[in-house]
């Protein structure tokens, strides 16, 4: 054995404190989801209606199509959040991690194929531009789950930091997008693709340059 | 026939020997993990030192480099002892330990990369002769830069050029601070890059 491993084995051992033990999550996750989802949606309603007097749309949710685009946002945001803390933790088996993914690819297809308001396809370009509008909301309403997400994942060891960067941060997103649809008042196909779904993986984008640098379990503790 | 059957026999045999004692090895080290887990040292020390003799032959297998596997294996053990918390006991502890060194391999490869490629070997390079790269004007020119520089600045220049010793390794062996060496460093360097512009 060589010097600098001994010494190494040696400092580590030295001052040996026991280790707090992982959060056992049987239901937790339930409760978070709850407590999550009713937060970014009282963050999207307050924004929208302080920023630009905007309401709920209830006749909206009798409609299928919009529900059905709802409940896969949803499942984007389980399925990604538990990838992501899955990535967070070495050794754990990790098979699902496409599945987010191909969940955004079912949103894409029935955006594709939805006849709900498909006929405005040519709007105007201010009007189009203003949609960055929904990019802020969906922003303030995913905050909440992202930082709580990003310190949950901060306690854990993220073996590849920019992979649960990114699904910590499309999760959090797909709240926030799932949140606002309930008060965008525009519900039109160009609108949508633009601003209600390219954020969500620019929000992931974002999540994954923004891993490297905030995790850092892996420097030396001083 | 016969031969294959009993050479399929030997290996077989040798397999499972092998597997067992792994096994043996893997439980043993989930037993000392929880130990450690619970803030005890000899166990923590006892897995480390054992892990250190599993995963140096297996980190040199995959990077061919000695002085690469020790920095690679020393990284794994920091971030073992940062993760220690995850593992689970009731688990099996080999998919644990290899999911962290895969990615400090991984981790290596990328942020050295850059390096490797741009790196020359100096096995093949002698400062005599006509194979030198070397001129006869530059090594005069490089020992009269030489003489500009004062003792510690000239200690520090070797330490660090020629016996290759890190920026801390030199301030402890010289009994300076850390940025006192690099001040000199950089001032030896200057020196030195003015005498040849």
């Amino acid at each position: 054995m060589s010097d600098p491993n001994k010494e190494l084995i040696e400092s580590l051992c030295k001052n040996l404190q026991p280790s707090p033990k992982l959060e056992n999550c049987n239901l937790c996750w339930l409760k978070y989801t709850v407590i999550f989802l009713a937060l970014g949606i009282f963050l999207a309603g307050v924004s929208a209606q302080y920023l630009w007097s905007w309401e709920f749309k209830s006749d909206r949710v009798y409609n299928p199509n919009f529900l059905s685009e709802q409940l896969l946002l949803f499942l984007v945001f389980l399925t990604s959040a538990g990838v992501a803390i899955k990535f967070a933790t070495p050794g754990k088996r990790n098979r699902y991690y496409l599945l987010p993914i191909l969940l955004l690819l079912a949103i894409w297809t029935i955006l594709s194929f939805t006849t709900f308001d498909s006929f405005i396809i040519n709007i105007e370009t201010a009007h189009f531009f203003g949609g960055y509008q929904c990019f802020i909301i969906t922003f303030i309403a995913s905050l909440p789950a992202a930082l709580f997400l990003s310190y949950k994942i901060s306690k854990r060891a993220a073996l590849n930091k920019s992979l649960v960067g990114f699904f910590t941060f499309l999760s959090a997103a797909s709240l926030g997008t799932l949140s606002l649809q309930f008060f965008c008042p525009d519900i039109n196909i160009m609108i949508k693709f633009v601003w209600h779904i390219a954020p969500l993986l620019l929000l992931a984008l974002f999540g994954s340059w923004l891993g490297k640098k905030i995790w850092r379990w892996d420097q030396i503790k001083k | 026939m016969l031969y294959s059957r009993l050479t399929m026999g030997v290996c077989f045999y040798k397999v499972s020997l092998s597997t067992d004692r792994g096994y043996r090895a893997m439980s043993q080290w989930s037993q000392l993990m929880a130990k450690a887990q619970q803030g005890d040292n000899r166990s923590y020390s006892q897995l480390l030192t054992e892990l250190l003799q599993y995963l140096k032959p297996y980190v040199l297998g995959k990077v061919k480099r000695d002085e690469l596997a020790d920095d690679i294996i020393q990284n794994v053990l920091l971030s073992i002892h940062n993760a220690r918390h995850t593992f689970n006991t009731e688990k099996d502890f080999k998919p644990w330990l290899m999911a962290i060194v895969n990615n400090r391999i991984l981790d290596y490869w990328r942020k050295h990369k850059r390096k490797f490629e741009k790196e020359v070997s100096i096995d093949n390079f002698s400062l005599d002769g006509a194979a030198s790269d070397i001129t006869n004007i530059e090594l005069e020119l490089f020992e009269k830069a030489l003489t500009h520089l004062n003792e510690n600045q000239k200690a520090i220049f070797k330490l660090i050029n020629i016996d290759g010793l890190s920026i801390p390794e030199v301030a402890k062996q010289l009994q300076m601070t850390e940025s006192a060496v690099r001040v000199n460093a950089h001032r030896s360097f200057k020196r030195i890059q003015k005498e040849f512009l």
